[in-house]
Parts: C-alpha cells; sequence; structure tokens
C-alpha cells in the first residue's frame, strides 16, 4: 500500500473500473419469468396507494385506477399513458402524442377534450429503470407533490450509479498517490474588470446596482401583491412558481456555482431599508469625519451588530425553521407574502436599530448557505495588490469614501481570503482611490477555508435538508407528505415526528457521524493534525456535494413543471387573463423519464467535485501521502453514503 | 442647496413610489378592460367560485381568503343569486381549489369536463321564467360536495 508505482495505479483504476462496470451488467443479464400483473391504483389526496410498484422488464401490467376523493390524474413517465379519475370513473386520455393523431386539423386544445372512459389499461413494462407517476388534475395544496413509482427491473442505470460512487472513491483515494505536478499551475484566475474596461465604467457608476435592484424589485413586489390577492392554489400564483420553483432552480443551479453571492447583489428585500438606512438610493453621503470608524451616519441608532453573535448560527436556525414548515410555504401563496413581508418589517427595524447589513449577514435565512457555498463559487471580488491596500492608510474600502460606501459587510477587502461574507455589492470597486479591485474569475472550488463550527453545521444542514426535502417532495411517500403538510392535515402528532426527524437528523445525526469519520480517519492516520482541524478542512468535502443535491432536486421541479410558468406567464395574477395565450397549456414533463439518470449523473459530479476538492484542502496540512490516504478514507465512506441515500430516492 | 445636491435621489424616490402605486392601478385597468361593455341593460354577470370547503362562493377567492376559511363555527351560507325576468344571464365559473362541476338543470346548463383551478369556464342563459332554481357541484370535490348548492332566484 504505502510504495505506489504509476504502473500500479494505472492497473489498480482499470481494474477498479472494469469491477464497477461489470457487476451492474451482470446484474442486468439474470433471466426473469415473464408475469402479468393487475394492479389497482387508488388515488387520494396527495398520495396513490400502491405508491411504489416494482416488476420485471417485459412483464405485463393490468392497471387500473380509482379515485377516493377529487378528481385525480396519472401520467406516468416514460410510457404513453394519461389517466384522469373522478369518484366513480376513470378515462384515458386517447391522444397523447397530438402530433401523431392530427388528421382532420383540430386544434390541440380540441383534442385535449378526448378523453375515453375506461376500466383499465394493459401494457408492457418495455423499458426498464425508474418512472414516476404524476398527478395531472390539480388536486389541492400539494398537488404537484403529488406522485407514485414504478419500478422496472432491473434497473441498471442505477446500479451503474452506485457502483460508480464507489469507484469514484476509489479513484480520488488512489489518485492521491500520483505524482504531484512539479510547477505550481499558473494563476487561473483572470480579472474582468481588466479584460472587459467597459464593466469597469458600468460598475464604477453609483446607478449601476440600482439599475439592477429596480427591475427585480417591481417583480418581487407585483409577487408579493399576487401572493396577497391572487390565485389561492399554489400553481396557479406567479409567487409560488417564480419564487419556489424558478427562483430556487436558478439560484441552486446558476447564480450560486457561478457567482457566489450574486443574488445578494440584485436581491430587493432589503433594498427599501437601506436606502432608509442611508437616506439615499444611489448617492452616497460622505462626511470627511470619522463617526466609529466609517464616513457615514445612517438612520436611527446605528449599532453594530453583538459580537456574540457574529456568526451563522441564527441563520442555521432560522433555515431550518424555514424549512420545517417548508411544504406549507412552497404550497400556500399566503404563507409566502408573510414570509415576504416579515422579512421586509425585520429589514426595516434593524435598519433604525443597526448600521449597514446586518440582517443579511447575520439573519437571513437563506444567507447561511449562500455564503457557505459562495465558497466553491467561480468568482470572487477580490483586491488586485494586496501591498498596495497595506500601505492605503485610509482602507475607504473599510471606512468609505467620496465615490463609494463603506463595506456594508463590513469586510475589509484588503486581506479578504474567502466569499463568505461578500455581497458583490460593487461599493468598494468605486469607493477604492487606487483601483485596486477586481473581479476575478476562478476554478470551481477554490476557498477553502471554514473558519468554525457554525459553517461546519450549516454545510451539513444543508446537504440534510437536500435529502429530507427530495424525500419528502420528489419521494412517493404520502405519509410524510400529509404530515409535512400540517395545517391542511392536522395531525399535529405526525408533524411532531417530522420536525424533530428533521432537527436531530440536521443536528446531532448527520453532523455527528461526520465528526466520527473524521476523527476514526484521524486515529488511523496516527493524528497528524488535531481532530477539530481536520473536521473543518474536510467539512469542505460536503460543499460540492451539497451544491449537486440541491442541483439534482432542482432539476425535476423544473423539467416536471416548466408549464406552470410558461403558462403562469399568460396569467400573472390568476385573475383569468390569457395574456399570451398559454394559459392552458396542457401539463407535459418535459423528458421525465431522463430524470433519474440526469440526477445521478448530477450527484456523481458532486461527489467528485467533494472529494477531490476536500483532498486539495488538506493538501498543504498532510503532505505525507499515506497519511492523506489514511485521513481521507471515512470522511469519502460518510460522502458516498450520503450519495448513496440521494441515489435511493432519486432512481431506486 | 442640500436638495439640489441628491436631486438624483429624489426623483429616484418619486419614481418607485409612483410604480408602488401605479402597478395595482394598471392591473385592475387591464383587468376591467377585458370584460366585454354591457350594452344591454337586462345582462348581468356573477363570478361563482367554487371551493372544496366553503362550496359555492359569490366572486373570486383570492389568496388571502383562505385565512378565513380556517374560522370554525363560521356560518356557511350559500350564495343566492338574484335577477330579474327576461335578463340574460352570464355566470364566470371559477375554481379555488380543485375539479369542480356545473349544472343549473332547469335551464339545461351541465359543465361535464369540469372547471379546473384556473380555468375560467362562462354559461349563460336566458331567465325567462320566475322561481328559484337549485345549481350545484357535479364533480365529487369533498366532504362536502353533495351539499355544494345556490341558488337563482328570478323576480318579475
Amino acid at each position: 500500500m504505502i510504495k505506489m508505482t504509476q504502473k500500479k495505479i494505472i492497473f489498480l483504476l482499470l481494474l477498479s473500473f472494469e469491477i464497477a462496470v461489470i457487476i451492474p451488467l451482470a446484474i442486468a443479464i439474470v433471466p426473469h419469468q415473464k408475469t402479468i400483473h393487475h394492479i389497482a391504483i387508488t388515488a387520494q389526496r396527495f398520495k396513490y396507494f400502491p405508491s411504489k410498484i416494482t416488476v420485471n422488464k417485459s412483464d405485463t401490467i393490468v392497471l387500473s385506477f380509482s379515485s377516493k376523493d377529487v378528481t385525480h390524474g396519472f401520467y406516468l413517465d416514460g410510457y404513453p399513458i394519461e389517466l384522469m379519475a373522478r369518484k366513480g370513473t376513470t378515462f384515458k386520455k386517447n391522444t397523447f402524442n397530438p402530433d401523431i393523431t392530427n388528421p382532420s386539423g383540430h386544434s390541440l386544445e380540441e383534442l385535449d377534450r378526448n378523453w375515453d372512459q375506461i376500466s383499465s389499461v394493459k401494457f408492457t413494462a418495455s423499458k426498464s429503470g425508474k418512472f414516476v407517476f404524476r398527478c395531472t388534475k390539480i388536486c389541492g395544496n400539494l398537488h404537484p407533490f403529488m406522485t407514485g413509482e414504478l419500478v422496472v427491473r432491473p434497473n441498471t442505470t442505477y446500479h451503474f450509479a452506485v457502483s460508480f460512487s464507489i469507484w469514484i472513491m476509489f479513484l480520488i483515494l488512489i489518485l492521491i498517490f500520483t505524482k504531484d505536478k512539479t510547477t505550481p499551475k499558473k494563476s487561473s484566475r483572470t480579472n474582468l474588470l481588466e479584460k472587459l474596461p467597459w464593466l469597469k465604467k458600468l460598475i464604477k457608476h453609483r446607478g449601476f446596482q440600482f439599475a439592477f435592484i429596480l427591475p427585480n424589485f417591481i417583480v418581487f413586489y407585483l409577487f408579493i401583491l399576487s401572493s396577497l390577492g391572487g390565485s389561492p392554489v399554489g400553481n396557479r400564483n406567479i409567487a409560488i412558481v417564480f419564487v419556489w420553483i424558478l427562483w430556487w432552480f436558478v439560484l441552486k443551479t446558476i447564480l450560486v456555482p457561478f457567482g457566489g453571492r450574486i443574488w445578494c447583489f440584485v436581491c430587493p428585500l432589503p433594498a427599501p431599508a437601506e436606502w432608509l438606512s442611508r437616506k439615499r438610493i444611489i448617492l452616497v453621503k460622505y462626511l470627511p469625519k470619522k463617526f466609529r470608524g466609517l464616513h457615514h451616519r445612517f438612520t436611527g441608532l446605528e449599532l453594530d451588530w453583538p459580537k456574540k453573535l457574529q456568526n451563522i448560527w441564527l441563520q442555521n436556525i432560522l433555515f431550518l425553521i424555514m424549512i420545517s414548515f417548508g411544504m406549507i410555504l412552497i404550497t400556500r401563496p399566503i404563507a409566502t407574502a408573510v414570509l415576504f413581508l416579515v422579512i421586509l418589517t425585520i429589514t426595516f427595524i434593524f435598519s433604525l436599530i443597526y448600521r449597514q447589513r446586518v440582517f443579511c449577514r447575520y439573519l437571513c435565512p437563506v444567507g447561511g448557505f449562500l455564503g457557505t457555498y459562495s465558497m466553491a463559487a467561480m468568482t470572487e471580488v477580490r483586491s488586485i495588490d494586496k501591498n498596495i491596500c497595506k500601505k492605503h492608510k485610509n482602507k475607504s474600502c473599510l471606512s468609505g469614501g467620496k465615490k463609494g460606501w463603506a463595506c456594508p459587510w463590513n469586510q475589509y477587502i484588503g486581506d479578504m481570503n474567502r466569499n463568505n461574507d461578500c455581497g458583490i455589492c460593487t461599493e468598494c470597486i468605486k469607493s477604492c482611490p487606487k483601483d485596486n479591485i477586481g473581479i476575478f474569475t476562478r476554478p470551481f472550488g477554490s476557498d477553502k477555508n471554514i473558519k468554525g463550527y457554525d459553517e461546519m453545521f450549516n454545510v451539513i444542514i444543508m446537504l440534510v435538508v437536500a435529502m429530507i426535502f427530495s424525500a419528502v417532495m420528489l419521494g412517493p411517500w404520502g405519509a410524510i407528505k400529509d404530515a409535512a403538510n400540517v395545517t391542511e392535515h392536522g395531525d399535529i402528532k405526525a408533524f411532531g415526528i417530522f420536525f424533530l426527524t428533521i432537527w436531530s437528523l440536521a443536528l446531532i445525526v448527520f453532523p455527528g457521524l461526520f465528526v466520527l469519520s473524521v476523527k476514526i480517519s484521524n486515529y488511523v492516520a496516527k493524528k497528524p493534525v488535531s481532530d477539530k482541524k481536520l473536521t473543518f478542512k474536510l467539512t469542505y468535502i460536503l460543499i460540492p456535494i451539497g451544491m449537486f443535491a440541491w442541483i439534482a432536486f432542482s432539476l425535476p421541479a423544473i423539467m416536471v413543471n416548466y408549464g406552470y410558468i410558461v403558462s403562469i406567464l399568460s396569467d400573472p395574477l390568476g385573475l383569468g387573463w390569457n395574456l399570451f395565450n398559454l394559459a392552458n397549456i396542457h401539463f407535459k414533463p418535459f423528458i421525465p423519464q431522463w430524470i433519474p439518470l440526469i440526477q445521478g449523473i448530477v450527484l456523481l459530479m458532486g461527489l467528485y467535485l467533494g472529494l477531490s476538492r476536500g483532498n486539495d484542502s488538506i493538501k498543504q496540512l498532510i503532505p505525507d501521502k499515506p497519511t492523506r490516504f489514511r485521513a481521507m478514507l471515512f470522511p469519502s465512506l460518510y460522502a458516498i453514503f450520503c450519495i448513496n441515500i440521494l441515489l435511493k430516492i432519486f432512481m431506486g | 442647496m442640500y436638495l439640489v445636491k441628491i436631486k438624483k435621489d429624489i426623483f429616484l424616490l418619486f419614481f418607485i413610489i409612483l410604480l408602488i402605486l401605479l402597478i395595482p392601478l394598471g392591473i385592475r385597468l387591464y383587468d376591467q378592460s377585458l370584460k366585454p361593455d354591457n350594452l344591454a341593460s337586462n345582462t348581468k354577470e356573477f363570478t361563482l367560485t367554487g371551493s372544496a370547503k366553503e362550496g359555492w362562493i359569490l366572486g373570486e377567492v383570492k389568496a388571502y381568503d383562505i385565512l378565513f376559511f380556517f374560522k370554525k363555527n363560521k356560518e356557511k351560507t350559500k350564495p343566492i343569486i338574484r335577477v330579474s325576468m327576461g335578463d340574460q344571464v352570464t355566470l364566470k365559473l371559477r375554481s379555488s381549489d380543485v375539479s369542480h362541476g356545473f349544472s343549473l338543470k332547469a335551464f339545461g346548463i351541465y359543465v361535464p369536463k369540469g372547471i379546473d383551478p384556473g380555468q375560467t369556464v362562462y354559461v349563460k342563459f336566458n331567465a325567462d321564467r320566475t322561481g328559484t332554481f337549485l345549481f350545484s357541484c357535479t364533480v365529487f370535490c369533498g366532504d362536502i360536495h353533495h351539499n355544494m348548492h345556490g341558488s337563482i332566484i328570478v323576480t318579475e
């Protein structure tokens, strides 16, 4: 084990890869007997029974479908079957593919109405894998999450994903033994402001941030209006569809991985309070004499946030509270309205008590993970030459200048080395008289400094919540959905169990297992560094994994429900408008049969990035390769454990 | 002097306030412009919204109305629509939660396709008889479905 030649490494990699391919293939060719399954599915608000059907490939399924309460739909991904059941009768949509059966030139909408009354449907399970069936008729608050699963064995893609997840661990652990590149990579950072002079000019303009906030402000104003006075049905209300489907997706898959806290730059929620606090909208109020370290005076008491609370614990707790009621929040427009109004009120109150962006940094429930995940983001705002910063006595970035406000996030960019608390507000670029600040692009996963337990817990909470949300919202388990949907279902006891499960998994079980895995690893590696230091360093593994878990979670929301986005644009306020003539388009998911595979690939990418960046983060701390191998071993096992929970939910 | 210095900000502040006020107004105006002009004096339009919890409700149900559905022991009133004989009545049918149906047997009106949330179904009839006529929901929608009625009273 200790001596690893280049040849040995290549041999090991090839061998393990072959094993990883052969095992799933071997499972796939085990022969099965063909049988006929008679399956009667009953639909009841937000669940199917049975919710999970397992058959073998080329079995015949005779499916009957009925509703116990309101009108429900049944849309099976990947198989051309769409049913609808009212109490007592069941219908089958007879024109699944309108392109084929449109000989007489009927409009599609007319064809939509062709439903045949049926008693059962017969079809052959010709494709293997996991296929979700979903409700197509709005049946209440949790309608978008009413799903069940058909698993056609052998589920080869799932087996491949599992075996590759293990192989990726092998890959990273074996690659530790390869030679380190002798010449360190030339800095892969480029200063965008140097490359694009027009961008620099734009950013230096005082109205730059406002130009982005204003449209966003108007849009969010419309969301609040709609969440109060629009349709009470979640997926017909623009606030729900645009915030919890579109915004969440864009935030998780594009904004955070590429831009870090770029959302904080455009966020309209704290903007009015900031205008009030500054008594300015785009201009700067500069005082030559400093007041408590800043060249500005703000409205109100101008306090600073208490030292004891200068961490993200409050954000962790608030995020968990928000998540515990997540199912209600994302299905009831009125709950979303309350959330926005509460945030607006708090920012206003805070602007009168504290100065600068205290709410965003220490309270905003999404602020916590925006901070930790932005460590992996591919852009950063940094000073160009640290020596210029050192010599510059005035530190306009921190205390304010004539052309820009003091950093609202209270950061000194001269020695800032991570993205966590940088809201990319671009004030320092404006205030710096030396023109010493740039926006840099950089490789994914560059900052690796996790500073405290608050951040470690944040990372683990995010990962656990991604698993819980995947199970609750994408999984077929109706009982969990009922428990989460407490205001309608009213089972306080079930909600209590649900609540306690979330909190104990996120705050005790998963953090505990992680700390334990690092401890064991450190013990096996004969303690090259302290447990605490190694724990913080290796938590970094979980940042890309969590980020990609959230991407995998948000993907189906957009692929299945993009139709809501299109139709809501035609009727933004639920008043029965039809602006673009698309208000009543038929529910049709986009390539839903590929969703599990795409999710699996995304998760494996996250696993690879997590483990490789985790290895990078302890490279300097533990230069000895066999020791590093041992230090990585158990945390890597923890990582594939987490990934496999998600793989099971998404693909199994 | 001070105000001149910050005139940009003052302008923007007014602009923002104006937007906040004008947007709801614009929405209301556009919404009203969609309604067909009531040329004849005897055309009457009513909005009926189906709710699985409350039965038929006269008018639109807004997101905030949901808060009041939780009130217990609230008197559930069935809607009564009063028209006079000879009126051309249009009913705008909406749903606030699940699929509902609609039938007004006396005037031969039946909506077999159902009324889904987000959809608007218009039914029209000529109130050519006097009396009290019952309308009801025809698609099973929950516990109160069998009691989901309302009446149209046509007077002289």
